[in-house]
């Protein structure tokens, strides 16, 4: 069996059995097998061959595909059976940040309206424990530089700044912490119990002006001892 | 020419990678409707008549799951024929350790010729078929790829693992035992 000397035609008649020639070059492939019997016997052949090979056992398609893993990236979302998809999930973007900024803010103004009040309360009781500690000091122990404290918020001396103008701070008044002079003198001068309801409404407004946050640790109220057990800290 | 109508392919099997990639389950069945006819026919062409359904399923199931390490350089179709005959050379070989004694190629023939007998209704195709089925395997594969799937010899050369040239001479050397076998 001979084979054809023009090996360059020989080697696309493949190309032209499957259409996959440029028109000139398909034009040039063709004239050769119309002149080259071996060529065009050869052509047969791939034909037969061709069309022989085409025959494969058929695939599941739908089988295989449901075999397949899923895209990197994509999650699975379940979905209703028979119903409509699910919506889709649409990022406002911005929407979320002024509700909760507000929500923010409602939650820090009740908190430091209940704290107000706690400090207070809370500033009323301490002074009449610091009183009764110390006038139960004086009795006990004739402290002579012992000041006699009243047993009660409401007698309270009035702190320098108070309208009244009386006086130097008592120790309680010393005592107590430094609230950056807002209301302070108003504390000592009078009862927040005595207060009327426009009296702590402004005093409410006036510590709302203030930084919510502790610009330092809160002092103790009331003498503590020392370690080795002698003298006050 | 030959580049020009595969890069349009190529460009098709691209663009439904891509759709895949972001989630479009169909693109998927498009491109298993699309090559899995090739890839069952090169299967039966290497003697995996048997098991072409699931030769053809493991290699797709491989190539989704590697998919970002195909390199478009080469066709789609390319690499799933590469993949496809890896898989099964790598059954041939466990297949060849636990049975020992049976080679590969009378195996493939035994298992081939009855299936495609009863499948060929024509004499002259079974034939040829068993013309077919005589080469090497090596022939077998170049033939199948350049014949029935119109590969070029860099695509054959590619899947084979070999160069343009070699693939050139295994092919030329696989058209002249044909045409022995069908003289005789």
């Amino acid at each position: 069996m001979t084979d054809c000397t023009n090996g360059e035609m020989r080697d696309l008649l493949p190309e032209l059995l499957h259409d996959g020639l440029a028109v000139g070059q398909r034009a040039s492939v063709e004239a050769h097998v119309e002149h080259c019997p071996v060529c065009a016997d050869e052509l047969a052949l791939l034909r037969r061959a061709g069309a022989a090979m085409r025959h494969a056992p058929a695939v599941d398609v739908a089988r295989i595909t449901a075999a397949l893993p899923r895209p990197t990236g994509v999650r699975p979302e379940l979905r209703l059976v028979g119903g409509a998809p699910p919506p889709a999930r649409v990022r406002r973007a911005g929407t979320w940040r002024p509700m909760a900024a507000a929500a923010s803010l409602l939650l820090v103004a009740g908190a430091t309206a209940v704290g107000v009040r706690h400090v207070i309360d809370r500033r009323s009781e301490l002074a009449s424990e610091v009183a009764r500690a110390a006038a139960a000091a004086g009795s006990t122990q004739g402290t002579p530089d012992a000041t006699p404290v009243p047993t009660t918020v409401g007698e309270v001396p009035p702190a320098p700044a108070a309208p009244s103008g009386a006086g130097e701070p008592t120790p309680v008044a010393a005592a107590l912490p430094d609230m950056d002079g807002v209301a302070t003198s108003a504390l000592l001068a009078t009862s927040v119990a005595s207060m009327s309801d426009a009296q702590v409404e402004q005093l409410l407004a006036e510590l709302d002006e203030l930084d919510a946050s502790l610009s330092e640790e809160p002092r103790s109220l009331l003498p503590v001892p020392s370690p080795d057990g002698g003298g006050e800290r | 020419m030959i580049d020009v109508a595969r890069a349009g392919e190529d460009a098709s099997d691209q663009a439904l990678i891509e759709r895949w990639r972001a989630g479009d389950e169909r693109a998927a069945t498009a491109l298993v409707e699309r090559h899995a006819a090739a890839l069952a026919r090169f299967a039966a062409s290497l003697g995996a008549w048997n098991e072409v359904d699931e030769l053809v399923q493991d290699t797709f199931v491989r190539a989704f799951g590697s998919l970002d390490s195909f390199r478009h350089d080469a066709s789609l179709r390319t690499w799933l024929f590469t993949i496809l005959r890896r898989l099964l050379l790598d059954r041939r070989r466990a297949a060849r350790r636990d049975r020992g004694a049976v080679p590969l190629e009378a195996a493939a023939l035994a298992t081939e010729h009855g299936a495609l007998d009863a499948l060929l209704a024509g004499e002259a195709e079974a034939r040829v078929r068993r013309a077919v089925q005589g080469l090497t395997r090596l022939q077998r594969e170049v033939f199948t790829l350049r014949v029935s799937e119109g590969a070029s010899y860099r695509e054959i050369a590619e899947v084979l693992g070999t160069t343009e040239g070699a693939a050139r001479v295994h092919y030329h050397n696989a058209v002249r035992a044909v045409k022995e076998a069908l003289d005789d």
